[in-house]
């Protein structure tokens, strides 16, 4: 018989994490903050400079609000760093894409391979909390572990 | 010095010359794509093979490869 469960592992990933990316041009990324009480990866009201070491500068083209699960998790199960996020969203009781000033909002995965094949896995209760919160799902693949 | 869109092997490269291991570059990459303007995963991002800077297209905007917040 073949197990549906999630594994609380993954031991075809080398790392992975998950970012609750907002996106709007009257995103206010104080206002967002202040409502999840956890302070973004990164963040960025329409309009703000950043500059690069070579000292290229670059305008925010919209406002933006990432928080990511680096350093929050350590598990291999990317199902992991997802419900942490929707249990983050489900604290606040607001969906992502009704926050203020946010025009778009997605989950967005890194997901560094360890052995070269296999891949994330999703239970069918994950897909139903993203799809409640009207969450697109990207995975940003890399196999950047050395030799397989 | 050139922009380049095959990111894996730029990766790779940069790695061997800078001593950074490839999985933290791949993972700066990632994080830096997702502050662009084509920040999904089925957009082409493009990476300068020297300072590993990234970019949203072959001329496009710069993402910065190590950020600096300025005023």
């Amino acid at each position: 018989m073949i197990s549906s469960a999630i594994k609380e592992s993954n031991p075809n990933c080398a790392e992975c994490f998950a970012s609750l990316r907002l996106y709007g041009d009257a995103l206010i990324p104080a206002q967002i903050t202040r409502l999840f009480q956890v302070e973004p990866s990164d963040s960025a009201a329409k309009g703000e400079m950043s500059k690069s070491p070579s000292g290229k500068s670059r305008q925010a083209s919209t406002g933006r609000w990432i928080m990511g699960t680096d350093g929050k998790l350590s598990s291999s199960s990317l199902e992991k760093h997802i419900e942490w996020i929707l249990d983050r969203l489900a604290s606040i009781d607001i969906k992502a894409k009704d926050l203020p000033g946010v025009e778009s909002a997605d989950i967005f995965c890194y997901w560094n391979s360890a052995s070269g094949h296999g891949g994330p896995q999703f239970s069918p209760h994950l897909m139903s909390r993203l799809a409640q919160n009207g969450l697109t799902l990207g995975l940003d693949i890399y196999f950047a572990s050395g030799d397989f | 010095m050139a922009i380049r869109k095959d990111v894996a092997i730029v990766l790779r490269e940069l790695s061997k010359k800078s001593g950074i291991h490839e999985g933290d570059l791949s993972k700066r990459f990632h994080q830096i794509k997702s502050r662009g303007t084509t920040p999904g995963p089925k957009d082409i991002d493009w990476i300068d093979d020297t300072s590993g800077d990234v970019y949203d297209g072959p001329s496009g905007k710069i993402g910065v490869y190590i950020g600096q917040r300025v005023q």
